[in-house]
């Protein structure tokens, strides 16, 4: 039935109403709404595990991308391109670290394919041509390795360098 | 904010002090403090060398990018075998795939720049006769003439370990197991030899007609003959299994997976056979010359014909998918990886071509290329390999189809030297070379690039 909505709570308790053609892009509120039963109007779907403002950053791309075609399979044997990310998307993601970090538990929790896709490229791209010292500095990470440790293993990926 | 903001801004440093203070903040580690699954979905958006350098950053992550089945995926996504015991990465690197990895990026890399370039290794042998076959599996090196026999060589020695005689024509087709050659000759018979005695332990008569090109599949053999028909054979007993009669002109070309036989012929057509119940299923025309070459990946099959076209079909519909058009002569030889084909031509140009799109992606040419007609093509690592009637053989790149270098120049390059056949493996080059003249002996010469030591 087009235009017929169901609502989604937050862990923090707020309410959205979504169409269900939109929340159905979540595997798992689809799974609840066949499987349940759960189609009446005055239903809500409990979210324990996503917050408000991430709910709303969620439903905010799924409304964009109601229209898309379902996602292809993943070909295991083919490699992975992130340079396909749209500018909507790109624009989209263009927020701090601790929300892409959100939204990308947020898009397994709801079984979001596509924006789970979406938001790991977009890590993967902060990590692509780095060097050990610049992925440390973007992600706040501390070097815990022993001078030993750290000399053994550039040794094992040495060969990344070779040109 | 814009308040906090304007009062700091009037001192930068300040501000950077603040930045500095908070970004932390707003920084997470994903990969340490994402559930490992989503981790993981992270790295295989990264190709081996970010995926190595992220390893480097810290435990945490050194765990997680050292992950089995991430390597083994991205050596998939490569086409890249579980590389055997011992490598040279076998002190470094504990992860199987990983170190696969780092093996095929290193004979790449030897391949590609390794100076000088390995001695050669040169074996003389089949007088002034002409190579025709040539089989390698790394150990051992079988070649076979048109001096009517085949010569087995050590690559360890370097010495020729046995010579086959037996055939009363010249050799013109073999295969190789483990243990076990087969040789197809023009006195019509074809025979299997014990590798390691050198005894002929079958002779198997029934062609009318010289046999001239043979496919193994497991302990069973196809031949094709100028006598028009297809014969089975089994190579363990010596039995004559099967005989598939249908084209009207010599057969040129036979492949076989176990299930379909495919052969190519001077009829102008192809045919597809189930061999146990004799049956051709498929009688593949379009052509309008003679077949010289074939691939066959058990779903496509690629045909080249002195038409000067390539044609893929589907081998189960029996339909033609592709007419691949650019090439002004003969295709001599052809390798299919993937979606990828290669293919030498004799108007001394290579072409890689995407079989599903029926697209040319390169044509390997330019300043660099052979003079004169192309002998054969083989996919090794991420490069072509190409021998050429001008006595070279030449190094390419197989995505971009640059030319990286030549792998091999006979002395007598430009004055009637030749490399007739090539054979690769990951690690070495092996060239039948001769000379139409006489200004070149025939002799099998082979570079070792994995007894290469780079400087680094």
């Amino acid at each position: 039935m087009a235009g017929h909505k169901i609502k989604l709570q937050s862990s923090d308790g707020d309410t959205f109403d979504v169409e269900v053609e939109i929340a159905k892009q979540s595997a798992t509120i689809k799974t609840m709404l066949e499987d349940l039963g759960m189609d009446e109007e005055e239903d809500v779907i409990p979210l324990p595990n996503v917050n408000s403002a991430i709910l709303k950053k969620v439903i905010q791309w799924a409304t964009h991308h109601k229209d898309d075609p379902p996602p292809p399979e993943d070909d295991e044997n083919r490699e992975k391109n992130t340079n396909d990310i749209s500018s909507w998307d790109q624009d989209f993601l263009k927020v701090d670290q601790g929300t892409l970090f959100e939204l990308i538990l947020a898009a397994n929790y709801l079984d979001i394919k596509g924006l789970l896709d979406v938001t790991c490229k977009t890590v993967a791209n902060m990590i692509k041509g780095k060097t050990p010292e610049e992925i440390r500095r973007t992600f706040n990470i501390k070097n815990d390795f022993t001078p030993q440790e750290e000399e053994q293993i550039k040794k094992e990926n040495e060969w990344c360098e070779e040109k | 904010t814009e308040a906090l903001i304007r009062t700091c801004s009037s001192n930068t440093l300040q501000l950077n002090h603040i930045r500095n203070q908070i970004e932390p903040y707003f920084q997470r580690d994903f990969i340490r403090d994402l559930p490992r699954e989503l981790a993981l979905h992270v790295l295989r958006y990264l190709p081996a060398g970010d995926v190595g350098r992220a390893s480097r950053t810290c435990r945490a992550w050194y765990e997680t990018c050292n992950d089995i089945l991430l390597w083994k995926r991205i050596c998939q996504t490569k086409y890249i075998p579980l590389k055997q015991l011992p490598t040279i990465f076998d002190d470094t690197i504990d992860n199987s795939w990983k170190r696969s990895y780092a093996c095929h990026k290193h004979l790449e890399y030897v391949w590609q720049h390794g100076q000088p370039l390995p001695d050669p290794l040169t074996l003389r042998g089949h007088e002034d006769f002409v190579i025709t076959c040539l089989q390698f599996d790394g150990k051992r090196i079988v070649s076979g003439s048109d001096d009517n026999s085949l010569k087995i060589w050590s690559i360890a020695t370097g010495q020729c370990e046995q010579t086959l005689i037996g055939h009363n024509g010249g050799v013109w087709c073999s295969e190789m197991t483990d243990d076990l050659i087969v040789s197809g000759s023009t006195d019509r018979t074809i025979r299997v030899w014990n590798i390691n005695t050198g005894a002929c332990q079958h002779v198997l008569y029934g062609h009318t007609s010289t046999v001239r090109c043979l496919a193994l599949h497991d302990d069973i053999v196809v031949s094709g003959s100028r006598d028009a028909t297809v014969r089975v054979w089994n190579i363990r007993t010596g039995e004559r299994l099967h005989m598939l009669s249908g084209h009207t002109a010599a057969v040129r070309c036979v492949c076989y997976n176990g299930k379909y036989v495919v052969s190519g012929a001077y009829d102008h057509t192809i045919r597809v056979w189930l061999p146990d119940q004799e049956r051709c299923v498929h009688t593949l025309e379009g052509h309008t010359n003679r077949v010289y070459s074939l691939v066959f990946d058990g779903k496509h099959i690629v045909s080249g014909s002195l038409d000067c076209m390539i044609r893929v079909w589907d081998v189960e519909q029996g339909t033609c998918i592709h007419q691949l058009t650019g090439h002004l002569s003969l295709t001599s030889g052809m390798q299919l990886r993937g979606n990828i084909l290669v293919s030498g031509n004799a108007d001394s140009t290579v072409k890689i071509w995407n079989i599903e799109s029926g697209k040319c992606l390169h044509t390997l040419a330019g300043r660099n290329k052979h003079a004169s007609a192309v002998t054969w093509v083989q996919v090794v690592l991420n490069y072509v390999v190409s021998s050429g009637d001008d006595g070279t053989v030449k190094l390419w790149d197989l995505e971009t189809g640059d030319f990286i270098r030549d792998l091999v120049r006979l002395e007598s390059a430009g004055n009637g030297g030749v490399v007739w056949r090539i054979k690769c493996t990951d690690s070495a080059l092996v060239c039948a070379a001769g000379s139409r003249n006489s200004t070149e002996d025939t002799k099998v010469i082979m570079l070792d690039f994995d007894r290469t030591t780079i400087c680094s």
